[in-house]
């Protein structure tokens, strides 16, 4: 019989082999839109590095992972979370790593992630990205995430497989993406949705793609009528 | 209050305030990311102090443009050099696409960092 040292050892492991392959996901899907992110950077400063700054977050992330050890469980949420913060690039960045990071705080300890703790993780990414913003603006990768959120806590209670969940999200994503157009004047004026909010919705397509093990469609839905 | 000169033309002069340049680069901060508050600014003169919100210095540059001081408080745990970063690009874009001055200097002071509210 094990100690509860090594079931937690094993937990441990498990939970960083998974979170890697939803962030090696994620960085795949990023590097191939990012062109087309960057494409979309027109606001607040139509610098076009958003899918860049993205890359370089996610990037940093996975060699986070690669250099983790599986260590006791909330030691590794607490340096992982601690060393993607400081690693973020851009806004964008620094947002995704608060929006992981309060995903990564708010899984469950143990046992499958179900409606309910979706909606528990989700809701602390909305948390964690709002709370650092004075007088957030709307239709950017802040309003996406609140959306998502709202979509996730409206599904709590449905017994679902996970990978229906993620579905319901990425559709929710994809209509909240959508209406970033209509949100910001900057963007209206330009035609373009949110290039922060997008690259988000990007990294969420892949990771569903990456839990059912479904094909990952380049580009994705959201982001074909850009041109890259 | 200092005024700054934005066009000369056949038909007079346009100037407009450092205080209303000012004001365009708190709301710009106040949509920063990572900025959840104003500091006080210990360079600022006692007729900025008196204003309800301090955290911007706004002072003519030696050769052209304008030169900004900005004080702010940093939401705690955040990269602290990203974010300057973002809010000197930022505030300058907006100052820039506002009054069509040249900015030509910003300097980021971070005076506290704190959790929201």
């Amino acid at each position: 019989m094990m100690s509860d040292l090594e079931v937690d050892s094993v937990r441990a492991s498990s939970e960083l082999a998974l979170v890697r392959r939803l962030a090696l996901a994620a960085l795949e899907a990023l590097e191939r839109e990012r062109q087309r992110i960057d494409g979309l950077n027109i606001y607040p400063v139509p610098d076009g590095d958003t899918g860049m700054n993205l890359v370089l977050t996610v990037r940093a992330l996975v060699e986070e992972l690669d250099a983790s050890e599986p260590v006791e469980q909330a030691v590794f949420r607490r340096d992982f979370a601690r060393a993607l913060l400081m690693r973020a690039r851009g806004t964008s960045g620094v947002i995704l790593s608060q929006i992981v990071r309060g995903a990564v705080e708010a899984a469950p300890v143990s046992g499958p992630i179900d409606g309910r703790a979706l909606a528990t993780m989700l809701e602390r990414s909305r948390d964690a990205a709002y709370s650092a913003v004075a007088k957030p603006a709307e239709g950017t990768i802040l309003t996406l995430m609140r959306e998502l959120a709202d979509e996730a806590r409206g599904r709590r209670r449905k017994t679902l497989p996970l990978d229906e969940h993620l579905d319901a999200l990425v559709e929710r994503g994809e209509a909240a993406l959508e209406r970033t157009r209509e949100q910001s004047p900057t963007l209206n004026e330009a035609g373009v949705v949110d290039a922060g909010a997008a690259g988000l919705l990007v990294c969420l397509l892949a990771i569903a793609r990456a839990v059912t093990g479904a094909p990952v469609v380049t580009p994705a839905p959201a982001l074909r009528l850009v041109s890259s | 209050m200092e005024a700054i000169q934005l066009q000369e033309t056949a038909l007079g002069q346009l100037f407009v305030s450092s205080r209303a340049i000012a004001q365009i680069a708190e709301r710009s901060l106040d949509e920063c990311y990572g900025v959840v508050g104003l500091g006080r600014g210990a360079r600022i003169r006692r007729a900025f102090a008196l204003r309800r919100r301090h955290g911007v210095e706004v002072i003519p540059s030696e050769q052209s443009g304008i030169e900004l001081t900005l004080a702010v408080v940093i939401a705690y745990g955040l990269n602290l050099a990203e974010v300057a970063a973002t809010v000197r690009s930022r505030v300058s874009y907006e100052v820039e696409r506002v009054t069509g001055l040249e900015v030509a200097r910003v300097e980021v002071r971070i005076d506290d960092v704190r959790s929201r509210g």
